[in-house]
């Protein structure tokens, strides 16, 4: 089983959309932390966790992207004519669907560490600090439910058809430009920019409001959820 | 030849798809998206609402749009694996190259119909003060530039990667960085272009053209982007780098790619828009250069030439100079950057000049030496095309020569004098400019301007007057109206196309209400010395300022969408009514310094005049009203002030670099001088007993007598005058 899972890693990781994806996320969280996240967000530290959150909202939709294209390499044209051989191999297919699982996760958390990385190099150079427990705290209380639900939401939808999957990949885009509620606001970012100004205190700790704590929770039980459910006439 | 053969087949194919008619379709409605979503432009002029936002708007869906269509269509062949059949029949690069120029000609149409299709639109929108070209220029510029960038990105990404994935979150990439680190970076912005403003009573040359060559810049690199991953498509089954030695073989494509570049960064770093004016707006290093104590201007004949249809200038100054020192002496001049001296005579002969780098304040130095005669007369020639300052890149537009409307000040005119005092008993300056004969010259100067010729170019010769080296000067198709006051008469000058609107507002009304308001309160200003002061509409410039005898303030406040707003007042005038009042306090009484001095901390002219500007809104628009737009605005400024990151811990300023640091301390300084200190004047104001002890406190400070060592109102007059300590004024 290790074998397999490593290969479908080998799959997943090592391939030019990676490389390029991971170049990109290199770049684009360089010139955010360079113009956005040096002024610090709300009044708080260019290094506070608000200010953090802010920049991994900033990347959420390239992570969310790269998880669906993950799942997407599995439901391609190619993928389909391979389903054979696969049922022939001398493996449960929910085995082998679980391993696939399990490199599509571990892809999209090597993404996430590829994002939080410019920050600690940045705050490591320019502030002197390299506050890696609070990145990573931010990181999985953002980042975590949102990719659990992109793997769940997004299996779903592969199942129904790439193109559902691709116009899926849009959604993160379009809801940092639209005005959403506040319990909604781990979707857009704009958790991270109104709730120090609500908490009414200079500096505020992270916090996360019983909106927004739903709404994680809603995302991580909705992941597992999705990803269970069998789309009719696909069950091969 | 076979291309074009091609062509044709290419192109009614894409059209006949109907992925391609849905992408035509949301690319014609997309500029609704700028009309109700999507407003980059903020300053709410009828253009910039109804033609600027919906064309950048549309651009922006239409990078996304053009770009996803471009992937598709270079996947699809792929996809099916026709390339097998195709590529033995067409070479991969030349139906590459047939494919992308019918994209690009679909664009083209699709460009051409959205225009043509919201012309009537937004005409009906904008109403009177609608121009066709601006409308055309804006659809072609911020719209249809970035079509063709989307289609480019996404060739190119294709071509490299040959996945469909990846040049999508390159595309994708692509947007997010122009929406979000690279918004206020003018020559970044390559999708959706920094604009601040379309004009609607002048013209927008400027503006045009500042994004104009900053889509030169990216379709530059884009186009050799393009041109090298165009060496990348696959041929022969070989990989990347294979096809990519193949395709390199033939030298034209990377030579032309490298070109492309080349020129790229050359139109990058060599940008004639903006200077490289000092980002530290606290460093006034060419104030504190010393005088010659020995050398005296005392004269200065200045002929312009605007050239309106390049926006360049040229000009020859004849400054008369007296040099009593029997050396030579070295002068420096401070000259509008993008400017070059064709000629410096010292009483007929050539002088070496030497261009300092350094730039500051949109200044650049000029050294060059006369020689030891007592008598030196200075012909300085110089021409070119005026540079903006940086610091002010989203805010480029305000330095315009065009048919329509000029705006030149100060060094834009003739080099100022940086180390040479004027004679203050025998200085004059004359100024003669030539100018369309269709155009009204307003100089900011007490004096008026006098015809001196009709010439038979079809053009104008105007002169005026002043005693000072530095002038300001406005053109363009100006009304002119008189308003009688207790002050004295204001000469009212504001664009031919707004008089419909002016005639609405009654701004005759505001104008007198104003003027008295002040006379009544503080007394007359020497500023209005001959009896009449000039109050001029310009071009956007956020806000105005003054001198003495006229007060500036632009169109964005009299533009019939503010007009309807009900937030904005009565009248929406409140520029104007600040830009007179500095009349009062900035002219007719002077502060040590116009702007900011460091020493005064928030202390300055601007402090009084917002309060002084504050009473009269109170006056002419209710209580309600001041407090909301002016006290209640202070308050939340100040509080943004106080709770800024690094206005609380400065430390941490010094970790950062020259240039983040000096765009973070003087974005903030504004906030005390136009918020913090009139707030403080607002608490004098209860301290002394109320709004009637202290406007005659004021009125004692304004006719006060003046010392003529130390003219200046200082803080400490102020709070003495009050009876009032500095810590009295702390604020909570």
């Amino acid at each position: 089983m290790n074998r397999i899972y490593a290969y479908e890693c080998r799959r997943l990781l090592f391939n030019k959309f990676f490389i390029g994806l991971a170049a990109l996320i290199l770049v684009y969280g360089h010139q955010v932390l360079k113009n956005v996240t040096l002024f610090g967000v709300s009044f708080t530290a260019p290094f506070s966790a608000w200010s953090f959150g802010d920049y991994i909202s900033h990347m959420t939709p390239f992570l969310w992207a790269g998880t669906l294209f993950f799942l997407g390499f599995y439901h391609n044209r190619e993928e389909k004519r391979r389903a054979g051989i696969f049922a022939a191999a001398p493996m449960k297919p929910f085995v082998h669907e679980l391993l696939r699982c399990a490199a599509v996760i571990s892809a999209s958390l090597l993404l996430v560490i590829l994002a939080i990385l410019p920050a600690l190099l940045f705050y490591g150079f320019v502030f002197g600090c390299c506050p890696v427990g609070m990145t990573a705290a931010v990181a999985s209380v953002t980042l975590l439910p949102l990719v659990v639900f992109a793997l769940g939401s997004g299996r779903l939808l592969a199942h129904a058809g790439l193109p559902f999957l691709y116009a899926w990949m849009i959604v993160p885009f379009v809801l940092r430009a639209i005005p959403l509620p506040e319990a909604l606001g781990l979707l857009n970012g704009t958790l991270f920019t109104e709730r120090p100004l609500e908490l009414g205190v200079l500096d505020p700790g992270f916090s996360l409001s019983a909106g927004s704590i739903a709404t994680a929770c809603a995302l991580f039980v909705l992941g597992p959820v999705f990803a269970l459910v069998r789309v009719p006439g696909k069950r091969q | 030849m076979r291309s074009l053969r091609l062509l044709p087949g290419e192109f009614m194919r894409l059209l006949r798809g109907r992925l391609t008619q849905a992408v035509m379709v949301l690319t014609l409605v997309s500029p609704i998206l700028g009309i109700f979503f999507y407003k980059p432009v903020l300053t709410q002029t009828m253009q910039s609402v109804y033609v600027a936002n919906p064309a950048i708007a549309g651009g922006l869906a239409g990078y996304l749009l053009f770009g996803l269509l471009t992937i598709l269509e270079c996947g699809r062949i792929a996809k099916t694996r026709v390339n097998l059949l195709t590529d033995s029949l067409i070479p991969p690069e030349l139906m590459a190259a047939v494919r992308f120029s019918a994209l690009v000609l679909t664009a083209l149409l699709t460009l051409t119909v959205t225009a043509t299709a919201w012309l009537p639109i937004s005409r009906c929108f904008v109403g009177s003060v609608f121009a066709f070209e601006d409308h055309f220029a804006s659809y072609l510029l911020f719209m249809g530039t970035s079509l063709l960038f989307g289609m480019l990105i996404a060739a190119s990404a294709y071509y490299v990667s040959g996945s469909t994935e990846l040049s999508v979150i390159v595309l994708l990439c692509g947007a997010a960085l122009n929406l979000t680190a690279w918004a206020d970076k003018w020559q970044l912005c390559f999708i959706t272009p920094m604009v601040d403003a379309l004009s609607d009573d002048f013209s927008n040359h400027r503006v045009f053209l500042s994004v104009a060559w900053m889509k030169l810049s990216w379709l530059l690199l884009l186009g050799g982007i393009f041109i090298l991953s165009g060496l990348c498509i696959r041929k022969y089954g070989k990989t990347l780098a294979a096809s990519f030695l193949l395709g390199a073989k033939k030298l034209v494509k990377p030579a032309a790619a490298l070109l492309l570049l080349g020129c790229a960064a050359f139109t990058y770093l060599r940008q004639p828009m903006t200077d490289n004016s000092n980002a530290d707006l606290d460093v006034l290093s060419f104030c504190e250069i010393p005088y010659l104590e020995d050398v005296l201007c005392t004269g200065l004949d200045a002929k312009i030439v605007p050239d309106v249809d390049r926006g360049t200038l040229s000009g020859e100054c004849v400054y008369r100079f007296l040099n009593l020192s029997g050396e030579e002496r070295t002068l420096l001049f401070g000259i509008t950057p993008g400017y070059r001296i064709r000629k410096a005579l010292a009483n007929g002969t050539e002088v070496l000049h030497v261009l300092d780098d350094y730039q500051e304040f949109n200044v650049q130095k000029l050294e060059l030496t006369i020689p030891a005669d007592e008598e030196t007369q200075l012909v300085l020639s110089y021409a070119g095309f005026p540079k903006e300052n940086r610091n002010i890149s989203d805010l480029q537009g305000e330095r315009e020569i065009s048919r329509r409307y000029i705006c030149l000040e100060n060094a834009n005119i003739a080099p100022d004098l940086l180390n040479v005092t004027t004679d203050p008993e025998s200085f004059a300056r004359v100024c003669e400019v030539v100018l369309p004969a269709s155009m009204t010259p307003v100089s900011f100067e007490e004096g008026r301007e006098e015809l001196v010729s009709e010439n038979p170019d079809g053009t104008k010769t105007w002169r005026y007057e002043g005693d000072t080296v530095n002038s300001i000067l406005y053109a363009g198709d100006y009304v002119k109206e008189e308003v009688e006051t207790d002050a004295g008469t204001v000469n009212f000058y504001y664009g031919a196309k707004h008089k419909a609107v002016m005639d609405e507002i009654k701004l005759r009304d505001v104008v007198k209400t104003v003027m008295d308001y002040c006379t009544e309160h503080y007394g007359t200003p020497q500023s209005i010395s001959e009896g009449y002061v000039k109050l001029v509409e310009s071009r956007i410039v956020h806000g105005g300022y003054a001198t003495p005898g006229a007060s500036l303030m632009d169109e964005a406040d009299f533009t019939a969408f503010n007009l309807k707003d009900p937030s904005k007042g009565a009248g929406g005038s409140e520029v104007m009514i600040h830009e007179l009042v500095h009349q009062w306090w900035g002219l007719g009484i002077m502060f040590s310094d116009m702007f900011f001095d460091e020493t005064q901390g928030p202390w300055s002219s601007e402090g009084l005049t917002v309060y002084s500007s504050y009473r009269i809104a109170k006056e002419l628009y209710g209580e309600e009203y001041a407090q909301k737009n002016y006290i209640d605005l202070w308050k939340d400024n100040l509080e943004s002030y106080q709770k800024n990151f690094y206005i609380r811990n400065p430390e941490y300023l010094d970790r950062l670099s020259e240039d983040e640091r000096s765009s973070i301390v003087c974005g903030l300084s504004d906030l005390r001088r136009y918020d913090e200190m009139p707030l403080k004047l607002l608490k004098a104001e209860e301290l002394v007993g109320g709004e009637e002890a202290f406007d005659e406190i004021l009125y004692e400070l304004f006719n006060r007598e003046l010392d003529p060592e130390n003219p200046f109102l200082t803080y400490a007059d102020f709070l003495d005058a009050c009876g009032l300590r500095e810590e009295d004024l702390d604020l909570e």
